[in-house]
């Protein structure tokens, strides 16, 4: 101690064994509410990227049924709807992209139609003005890989910047010529006119003219977009197949056209009303993404009555703490006022003392905490879906200050109050022991 | 020497008496214009002159070079505590004056007010009646910051547990009430402190924690913490009453060398030994003080 300041005297008592023990029960107690925090943040972005941005979440499929062309067109009046087209422009357009082929990965990218109200945000370039012109995410992977489990990989390595690669053209080959293999055709016979396709077709090039950020969308990292009409003209009207054999082995075969309308409400919280007039119409219908947020708000509950069970508990704890801390200090209250300490002073060194710890505890939960946050955010990348990568989940810094500097001044708040009471003691009450 | 403080004393003092300038001139046999100097600081009054000064003026040397009183003195004083539907008079009726350059011992058995009376002088307490005046000054008319002032500047305390702080070293705890001491400058405490050591003789065990020392080394370290303000008054209560024999002489022979540097010592204690090193044995009973031995 170089004899400075009274402050020195805090500073030597942060090496006490109580102080040390009870550090660490709030640095637990504190990565415990930063992360319900951080489930609660997540959840909030979630569910308004479902409310305001997903496009899938405000989209219902209309089954055709016995409905005509006609009636189906009718569901352009209902308010809200500001899109009313073949389910087909729900689907995707695979691509192998030979552009992007590395000598352990293949470049496989999908294409979506770009709808109005994709609520699509541009990042660098612009949006599509012609058929031939396609938009890639900015944070752009154009392969899908699985590993020896079967599990989709990501190798963050080889994600691209979108926005290097405007400018540069994608070959496509549209899929409505592409040879289906008949069931009463034989293999030879079908990889004749499969290899006869594969010399005939002919390529369609399509240039990049801007990135967007997929993370809005909740869309995957190699999720592009090229214009309606070349959609049409690139992908096939066929949905799918069926085909059944008799015991005589005379087999017969069905195809399916795209023949549901896909309906897109103007926002999230209008679905329920385009439900309910869809039901008036005896039209049958199901969304496309299966959100319920009922339930949603139900399970953010949880976290939220976590972090509120832990809030009241540190409070208490640290309320306590200092009760008890003071009161077997009392004795040296005591001799500090016996030396000539006046009742700020006193206030003061014990004050210096609790914000060290406070904020030293916040400071080391909250760096763990960044740990915690990134290895996690790392494996539901790399495991699963892509763009929660990209979420900003971390609780924003400037809420972190927030929050020390509220519990700091309830701290303090107690602190000061104890302290009161026992500096309007007498001073031989306090060294004695009386109390 | 802080002439503008003997000044200003001088001045108090000779208004106390109802004495002019010119008459307190005529009695020294000096001009108007020498006292005018003396109580404005700008001249000392000559060493032939000090002794005459001080008589006329009622103060003792040591008194006139500090500037200020340095005696303690009781009148009537008395301390009660109400417990429930219970009066217990601690201290009755006290009339005492104690004198710098002493050693003090008070005795008596438990529960006959010794520690009440202790506390009282050393403005830990208040009195119920009476007054006790620490320097010229009463203490009763004193606020919160003055008793702080006067606990700082003049009182040293030194309690049966030591009251150390485990958590410095022997220097930091005599450090301790510097902190609040401006006139001590920051880069001159640690040296005073290890000064201090010195005078008690643990300057070998300046590094070490309470925990370290032994019960009548914490006690030293105590007695020199008492003195890093060189307080006038040093109050000590049951010192010795967790050391063995050995230490307690260590520690009355340490009360007697302050004594004789011109502090004043007051010792409560049960030990017979201190009879050996006090000047004066006041012994108390049912809250009256009495003298016992004197000279």
């Amino acid at each position: 101690m170089k004899g400075n300041s009274i402050y020195e005297i805090s500073y030597k008592h942060l090496k006490e064994k109580r102080n040390i023990i009870f550090s660490i029960i709030i640095v637990l107690l504190i990565i415990v509410l930063y992360i319900t925090s951080t489930i609660i943040n997540f959840a909030l972005q979630y569910q308004n990227n479902i409310n305001k941005k997903s496009l899938n979440a405000r989209t219902l499929i209309v089954e055709r049924g016995s409905k005509t062309d006609e009636e189906l067109n009718q569901i352009s009046n209902i308010n809200h709807v500001v899109l009313n087209v073949s389910d087909k422009y729900r689907a995707q357009f695979p691509v192998s992209a030979e552009e992007f082929d590395e000598k352990d990965i293949k470049g496989n990218i999908v294409f979506n139609p770009l709808l109005i109200n994709n609520g699509i945000k541009i990042i660098n370039g612009r949006t599509i003005e012609s058929d031939y012109e396609i938009l890639i995410p900015e944070e752009f992977y154009p392969h899908v890989d699985f590993n020896d489990y079967g599990e989709e990989v990501i190798y963050l390595d080889k994600i691209i910047k979108g926005k290097d690669l405007i400018g540069k053209s994608i070959k496509v080959y549209s899929e409505r010529e592409h040879p289906v293999k008949s069931i009463n055709q034989s293999w030879s016979e079908y990889d004749e006119l499969y290899n006869k396709w594969i010399e005939t077709r002919t390529p369609i090039s399509l240039t990049i003219v801007g990135t967007y950020d997929s993370s809005v969308n909740l869309l995957e990292k190699n999720t592009c977009f090229m214009s309606l009409k070349m959609f049409d003209n690139v992908k096939s009207d066929i949905n799918g197949g069926t085909a059944s054999c008799t015991q005589d082995n005379i087999c017969t075969e069905e195809w399916f056209k795209y023949v549901d309308r896909m309906i897109v409400v103007d926002e999230y919280k209008n679905l329920d009303y385009v439900k309910n007039e869809l039901n008036n119409m005896n039209f049958s219908y199901y969304p496309v993404l299966n959100f319920d947020m009922g339930t949603f708000k139900m399970l953010v509950s949880i976290p939220m009555c976590v972090g509120l069970i832990i809030s009241i508990i540190s409070i208490t704890l640290i309320r306590n703490f200092i009760a008890k801390k003071l009161y077997n200090k009392r004795k040296e209250i005591g001799l500090l006022k016996t030396l000539g300490f006046d009742n700020n002073q006193i206030i003061n060194i014990y004050s210096k003392e609790n914000n060290i710890i406070l904020s030293t505890c916040f400071i080391i939960g909250f760096i763990i905490y960044m740990i915690i946050v990134k290895t996690i955010k790392y494996y539901i990348y790399v495991a699963a879906e892509l763009e929660y990568y990209s979420m900003n989940i971390e609780i924003p810094f400037i809420y972190i200050l927030l929050l020390i500097a509220l519990l700091l001044l309830l701290s303090n708040y107690i602190l000061k109050k104890k302290i009161i009471k026992y500096l309007s003691y007498n001073v031989s009450d306090l060294i004695g022991d009386s109390l | 020497m802080d002439q503008n403080k003997i000044g200003m004393f001088i001045s108090e003092k000779r208004k106390e008496l109802n004495i002019t300038q010119e008459e307190l001139a005529e009695l020294m046999n000096v001009s108007k214009n020498a006292v005018s100097k003396w109580e404005r600081g700008l001249n000392l009054p000559d060493a032939s002159l000090m002794k005459n000064l001080c008589k006329i003026l009622n103060i003792s040397l040591n008194e006139f070079f500090n500037g200020e009183e340095n005696n303690l003195e009781l009148s009537e004083l008395t301390k009660i505590f109400e417990k429930k539907n219970e009066k217990i008079i601690a201290v009755d009726h006290v009339t005492y004056k104690f004198e710098p350059g002493k050693l003090y011992a008070i005795m008596g058995h438990s529960g006959s007010g010794k520690s009440t009376l202790l506390n009282i002088l050393g403005t830990l307490d208040k009195q119920t009646t009476g007054e006790y005046k620490i320097n010229g000054k009463e203490t009763i008319k004193l606020n919160d910051n003055e008793l702080n002032y006067i606990r700082r500047k003049n009182v040293g305390f030194i309690f049966q547990n030591y009251l150390l702080d485990p958590n410095l070293r022997s220097y930091e705890n005599v450090m301790l009430p510097m902190f609040v001491n401006n006139e001590i400058k920051k880069d001159e405490r640690k040296t005073r402190a290890l000064k201090l050591l010195e005078y008690v003789n643990l300057e070998n065990r300046f590094n070490h924690y309470p925990k370290e020392l032994s019960g009548g080394e914490q006690q030293r370290v105590a007695i020199a913490r008492s003195l890093a303000n060189n307080p006038q008054l040093i109050i000590a209560d049951e010192p010795t009453g967790n050391l063995d024999e050995k230490n307690e002489k260590i520690i009355f022979e340490i009360f007697r060398k302050l004594a004789n540097d011109g502090k004043l010592v007051i010792v409560v204690s049960h030990s017979d030994n201190i009879v050996k090193y006090a000047d004066v044995v006041l012994y108390m009973k049912n809250g009256r003080l009495g003298v016992y031995n004197e000279g």
